[in-house]
């Protein structure tokens, strides 16, 4: 299995922990663990197929710097770190799952920011500036309920 | 027909909704034919669809009332696209608690615009009987900057 299948695999059981019994969860908190410190960065094709983007895309969420990038010693391009690159794209994934198609990158990154309590210290480090100018003088998007929303929803 | 719509900051609040059988999808609809429209209640009473909240922000703001205790903080402006006959443009949404300040709707809204929420005076006239609610984007600007933090440190 490929490290971005095994990403999206991981990612699905952990939207689904709540449906394992406590030796499952335990088991995927162990195997999440041993992925991750395996998997600490990705190629960009990798970060390109996780997001289920193009590379053009991929590259034009680089340059706005919400996507982190970083030199790793043994790699002769830039890496993706694995942690905030596994939390976007399961963000983006929902969202998808959710009818968006445009501004899923904002999105996701404001989903994070406003419902993950855990990345809210790593949040100004690692997108503050770029994210903030990036709302600023933010436009209009659409108030329209989900696609997966229930009838009484 | 109008165009709803709200700002990014807002949105993940609005995707909170999934699931919660607050009746957003109706209310969207509503909003989307016309924000102005009243209804002949039982009582032959007629009844506005939305609301002017009380106080200062009764100029700016329009309420509505969603299902299971939600209502939704509103604004009206014009729209560039001759389509729409203006845009509704959702500020908050967000439960009615009375009990609890930290987690009421009109609460919330009134701190985030630094005014004083009146406990009096409810009287909820028509959103569109005297002219239209309106902001400024200066102002709307404002409050998304101030829900943002607030969405933040919650």
């Amino acid at each position: 299995m490929t490290a971005v299948a095994f990403t999206r695999t991981i990612a699905i059981l952990r939207r689904n922990a709540d449906k394992l019994p406590a030796e499952g969860r335990e088991a995927l908190d162990a195997l999440d663990e041993g992925f991750s410190a395996a998997t600490p960065d990705y190629s960009k094709k990798e970060a390109a197929d996780l997001l289920e983007v193009s590379q053009a895309t991929l590259d034009k969420w680089i340059a706005t710097g919400l996507i982190p990038t970083a030199r790793v010693p043994g790699h002769k391009r830039q890496r993706i770190p694995g942690k905030p690159l596994r939390a976007i794209a399961d963000e983006i994934s929902q969202l998808r799952e959710m009818g968006r198609k445009r501004g899923l990158l904002d999105e996701a990154l404001l989903r994070l920011e406003q419902e993950e309590p855990g990345w809210r210290k790593q949040f100004d480090e690692l997108y503050g500036p770029a994210f903030a100018a990036r709302n600023a003088g933010d436009d209009l998007v659409s108030a329209a309920p989900g696609a997966d929303w229930g009838p009484n929803d | 027909m109008w165009k709803v719509a709200t700002r990014r900051e807002m949105r993940p609040l609005i995707d909170g909704l999934k699931g919660k059988e607050a009746g957003y999808k109706q209310a969207y609809e509503q909003l989307e034919q016309d924000p102005c429209v009243s209804y002949r209640a039982p009582s032959g009473e007629l009844r506005p669809f939305a609301y002017r909240i009380s106080g200062r922000l009764g100029e700016k703001i329009c309420g509505t009332h969603l299902k299971r205790g939600y209502r939704i903080a509103f604004t009206l402006a014009d729209s560039d696209d001759d389509a729409y006959e203006g845009i509704v443009e959702i500020l908050y949404v967000g439960t009615r608690d009375t009990r609890n300040r930290s987690r009421d709707v009109w609460d919330i809204v009134h701190d985030l615009f630094g005014e004083p929420n009146p406990r009096q005076d409810h009287d909820k006239p028509p959103c569109c009987e005297n002219g239209l609610p309106n902001m400024s984007e200066d102002e709307i600007l404002e409050f998304m900057n101030r829900l943002r933090k607030f969405l933040r440190g919650r």
